[in-house]
């Protein structure tokens, strides 16, 4: 892409950013912030992840002590005993996230890989554990809540008005990470995901830049659930939970950890589609976490990796064939989908006789297979059918230049 | 006295409860590295897969079929799900099993309900094996214990006097030339994991008609199980024994421990200051033990307590 192209676009979706509020009402507007609130979080998550190459299942932590601490503020200025303005409210939830994730990296940064993940997951449970049990900070089961109070001339009573500062808010914070990834700190960060072993050679000291990456990250984290809090006005134990964490590991998975915009983009539709589908859905995390699912089979480096596959001439092929076994998988979650619904509608002895007495059941475990031997098309047993051709014909060897430039593990049988 | 006896006997059931749900992970995670964040889910499908079976035949008959359920789905998921992003590395699987314990969940929910069933062992074992201090200690908790020892026993024979554990530990250690010298290794990494997953569906089985069996027990049970595995120290089921019951007794200690701030700055002479009755009791603790202990053995000891270098 061009540079023109893309500040048409990055200008196109500041003023859709701007605009569509108005047009929408204040039910949008609602979900439009809890958009970019969850697009501000994956980013933050990403910087750890995709950047520095952290696998992390703890950055409910930092998210929750956003809020949390926000919440403190808040309730400070409400009861008047000191001043702070609205709109300066989320830099309480950054610093708390800042120090939190500081401690935290000091220890966390000392393991790598699987331990690191684990370590990040445990600190997360302590807290998750300990917090409905420790009233006077975290509010007990019932959570901490509190009034925005009006300040500098705005009233912050209506769903308009909290848009606008959480999108002010999120701007500046995508806008501080990007420009972070592009300055030296940044290309440093990148290194550490690539070989950490070689940049302690070059002098470096890997551990500090790591818990410096950790601290922003969760600065970041924090500011997200700070905004949370102030759009809520309240917050409660359940941030912690390991749930909110899963939610950030999907939104970057799903979108694509190698891309900037991947996770914050996956974020934002995963948390529009539910809204949108309210009056239909009954078991949307059921939905997310299978399409999560159907997305690491079949393409591992999330969608926008799928989309600069197919973008390259390079590796064209490999991509629409995986956009293609992608496509049926979400297509057999949609089956799935529609007969969870009308079983939970129709009644599950209704439905079942309609189903049994037409054979429609035939449809949906058809689909249900083919769907499941294209996504496992690796395994022995696909591939024994396909050689004595009863399953599909033979994709070739598409997947044989991806293995190729793995780390192929010595265990394959 | 009592206090002691009586934690330590509660502490050593839960424990070895814990000891079948992680036996399993503790070799799928010695030998292939999978941090498989799904092992707890096995228990809860055994768990579950007993309640339904217990609705229509004898509670003995869901203890074979928990099992194989839970072996079955996890053979499944070895074959023909985690192999397929195996070359993807160790951080994709792991998230991916994140993702299958999540849907697993979910499942759950939409079957039997987002509440806890009530799955309950047979009358005729709902006796008393004896009593020590007044307190009377269920039988049931015994026949858990025994179990638990006799799967600890059997995992330990299989593994170090027989020929297939000679094979199953050489394919741990040294994969390549397991296969050089002729084994199946895959086959070896399947059967370890189906057998693993279905220990633990009949750890769900026997654990979830005496502890509560809801949709969240995984999710409870999944961090605990790593800590255990963690703890133990990699592909060591010695190991993940100690590691068991020493999590059981400490966690089932600090539950019956009253020792707050308040009285702490009492005994020392202090007048406690009025906190609004809100005092940090160390029994606010007890879910957290494993945690705590976590975290100490990663940062201090990563290979955990009998793990190699």
């Amino acid at each position: 892409m061009t540079l023109h192209i893309r500040i048409l676009i990055g200008l196109l979706f500041v003023i859709l950013l701007l605009s569509v509020p108005f047009a929408l009402g204040s039910a949008w507007q609602g979900i439009m912030t809890k958009m970019l609130i969850a697009a501000l979080f994956a980013t933050a998550y990403n910087l750890l992840l995709g950047q520095a190459g952290l696998l992390s299942f703890g950055h409910a932590a930092f998210y929750g002590i956003g809020a949390i601490s926000t919440m403190h503020a808040m309730i400070g200025v409400e009861r008047g005993m000191f001043y702070i303005p609205l709109p300066l409210l989320p830099l309480v939830g950054a610093s708390a996230g800042l120090v939190l994730a500081l401690i935290a990296g000091l220890f966390a940064t000392k393991r790598s890989g699987a331990y690191f993940a684990l370590v990040t997951l445990a600190m997360a449970e302590l807290i998750h554990v300990i917090a409905p049990m420790w009233d006077s900070v975290f509010g007990g089961e019932a959570g901490l809540t509190s009034m925005r109070m009006p300040s500098l001339g705005i009233g912050f009573n209506s769903t308009g008005e909290v848009y606008f500062l959480v999108l002010v808010w999120s701007a500046i914070g995508v806008a501080f990470l990007w420009f972070l990834s592009q300055t030296a700190f940044g290309q440093l960060v990148l290194a550490l995901k690539g070989n950490e072993q070689r940049l302690k050679f070059l002098g470096f000291n890997t551990y500090e830049n790591k818990v410096l990456v950790f601290a922003i990250s969760g600065m970041v984290a924090g500011l997200a659930g700070s905004l949370l809090s102030i759009s809520t006005e309240s917050a409660s134990y359940t941030l912690f939970s390991p749930a909110v964490s899963t939610q950030v590991v999907f939104y970057s998975f799903i979108g694509g950890s190698a891309f900037f915009f991947g996770p914050a983009i996956a974020a934002a539709v995963l948390i529009a589609l539910p809204y949108q589908l309210s009056n239909y859905t009954y078991a949307w995390p059921l939905y997310q976490g299978m399409l999560f699912m159907v997305v690491m089979l079949t393409a591992p480096h999330g969608i926008g990796g799928l989309f600069s596959q197919i973008a390259s001439v390079r590796s064209r092929d490999i991509g629409v064939r995986s956009f293609r076994r992608l496509l049926l998988g979400v297509a057999a979650i949609g089956v799935l989908a529609v007969f969870i619904e009308m079983a939970k509608s129709v009644g599950q002895a209704e439905l079942l006789e309609f189903i049994t007495g037409n054979g429609l059941w035939l449809v949906p475990a058809a689909l249900l297979t083919i769907a499941v031997f294209v996504l496992c098309r690796h395994s022995s047993l696909v591939r024994n059918l396909m050689a004595i051709g009863v399953a599909f014909p033979s994709e070739g060897n598409s997947t044989s230049d991806k293995r190729a430039t793995t780390k192929k593990q010595a265990v394959e049988p | 006295m009592e206090f002691t006896i009586v934690s330590l006997l509660n502490g050593v059931v839960y424990g070895l409860l814990l000891f079948m749900v992680s036996a399993g992970l503790t070799l799928i995670f010695g030998m292939m590295g999978i941090l498989n964040m799904a092992h707890a889910s096995f228990y809860m499908i055994g768990a579950y897969t007993g309640f339904s079976v217990s609705a229509h035949a004898p509670f003995y008959v869901g203890l074979l079929v928990a099992p194989l359920v839970a072996g079955g789905i996890g053979l499944f998921m070895e074959r023909y799900l985690l192999r397929s992003i195996h070359d993807y590395g160790h951080g994709h699987q792991l998230v991916f099993t994140f993702g299958f314990a999540f849907v697993v969940e979910q499942i759950v929910k939409l079957i039997f309900g987002d509440f806890t069933v009530s799955y309950h062992a047979p009358p005729e074992l709902n006796f008393t094996a004896f009593s020590i201090f007044g307190t009377q200690f269920p039988f049931y908790r015994v026949l858990i214990a025994l179990v638990s020892c006799t799967i600890f026993v059997l995992v330990y024979l299989l593994l170090a006097k027989t020929r297939t554990g000679i094979v199953v530990r050489a394919a741990e250690r040294l994969p390549v030339m397991t296969s050089a010298l002729g084994h199946d290794v895959g086959l070896v990494f399947s059967g370890v994991f189906t057998a693993g997953a279905g220990i633990a569906g009949l750890a769900g089985a026997i654990g979830g008609a005496y502890y509560p069996t809801s949709p969240s027990m995984a999710l409870d049970f999944g961090v605990i199980v790593f800590v255990v595995v963690v703890v133990g120290g990699l592909g060591s089921v010695a190991g993940s024994l100690w590691a068991s019951l020493l999590i059981g007794v400490l966690t089932s200690f600090v539950i019956g421990l009253d020792i707050s701030v308040s009285s702490v700055a009492e005994m020392l002479g202090f007048t406690p200051p009025d906190a609004n009755g809100v005092d940090f009791n160390v029994s606010m603790l007890a879910g957290a033990v494993p945690f705590i202990l976590m975290l100490v053995v990663l940062l201090v000891r990563p290979m955990g307590l009998m793990g190699r270098q």
